[in-house]
């Protein structure tokens, strides 16, 4: 190896690092120098070997669904929910209204009442 | 792949919206990748499945901090690795390093099958360094770029390409001459 082989990066062009230029650099240089292109070559077995691994099969799946930690409460779900929280927010403020307008009755109904059961109040 | 990233970036959004279903999936698709690449790693099944367990429910929890969906795969990584080191840490499995030796880089000799030479290469990263090793991983197996790994490892690329490059150079040491036989 002189001192173009120093300058090449086989190493980054077989793993795909390298860039177009630095790979037509390296591949021009690797026809003219046989140290470089057996060390390529080598480098390519070495990939091939590699890929001979056989993966390992997950020994069962990882499964989230049927686990109720991972269930987000019903207070998660309304708060993560724009619309739901917008609607949930709108009903309280109706129930509200509704209460207010109403409740003058409910005050009449209830001193009547009270009339009713005890006459002697009025004494 | 742009499909396939596209879809991961949607299930990674209604994940975050509390949607376990879409979480499930993204499990699914990711739970082989980093299974083996643990056991790879830690180099015992049930670690590495435990070890995939809490990686995922890790990720789930941490959803919500992850600033760019397209990152998911590294940032996924990030969790995994973090998860084993502290694992080797606490079981000081740090191995010896592979010292080349010519005369036994043939283990074998002669032709193999692809069961066995399958074995070889397991035995060969066996006898990297966890970081060396991992890198291997990270690079040949799981196809990072360079900075993706940096970014998952936590150190400056100059250290990524020289563990990789020390690695490369001594599983060729004991694997080219296997090929070379075939």
């Amino acid at each position: 190896m002189d001192m173009d082989c120093a300058s090449i990066d086989l190493k980054a062009v077989s793993l795909g690092e390298a860039s177009a230029v630095e790979k037509r650099v390296a591949e021009t240089h690797v026809k003219s120098c046989g140290a470089c292109r057996e060390e390529l070559s080598r480098l390519e077995l070495t990939f091939a070997s590699l890929g001979a691994l056989r993966d390992e099969e997950i020994p069962k799946r990882i499964a989230f669904v049927s686990d109720q930690v991972f269930e987000p409460t019903w207070w998660q779900r309304l708060w993560n929910s724009g619309p739901q929280l917008g609607f949930a927010s709108a009903g309280l403020l109706a129930g509200a209204l509704v209460f207010h307008a109403a409740y003058p009755r409910f005050n009449l109904l209830f001193q009547h009442r009270c009339r009713k059961r005890s006459p002697n109040s009025r004494v | 792949m742009i499909f396939r990233e596209v879809e991961d970036r949607d299930l990674i959004t209604r994940a975050r919206k509390g949607n376990v279903e879409s979480y499930n999936l993204l499990v699914s698709r990711w739970e082989k990748r980093v299974f083996n690449y643990l056991y790879r790693l830690v180099g015992n099944r049930e670690d590495a499945f435990d070890l995939s367990q809490d990686v995922f429910l890790k990720a789930y929890q941490a959803l919500g901090k992850l600033e760019d969906p397209a990152k998911f795969t590294g940032w996924l990584f990030r969790i995994a690795h973090n998860e084993a080191y502290s694992l080797l840490r606490k079981t000081r499995l740090d191995n010896a390093e592979l010292t080349y030796d010519p005369s036994t880089a043939n283990l074998g000799g002669g032709r193999m099958y692809p069961m066995e030479l399958s074995l070889t290469v397991e035995s060969a990263l066996a006898k990297l360094t966890p970081e060396q090793r991992e890198a291997v991983l990270l690079k040949v197996f799981q196809g990072f770029k360079f900075e993706e790994m940096a970014e998952v490892l936590g150190i400056p690329l100059s250290t990524v390409k020289s563990r990789l490059y020390t690695a490369l150079d001594l599983l060729k040491g004991v694997l080219a001459p296997l090929s070379e036989a075939k």
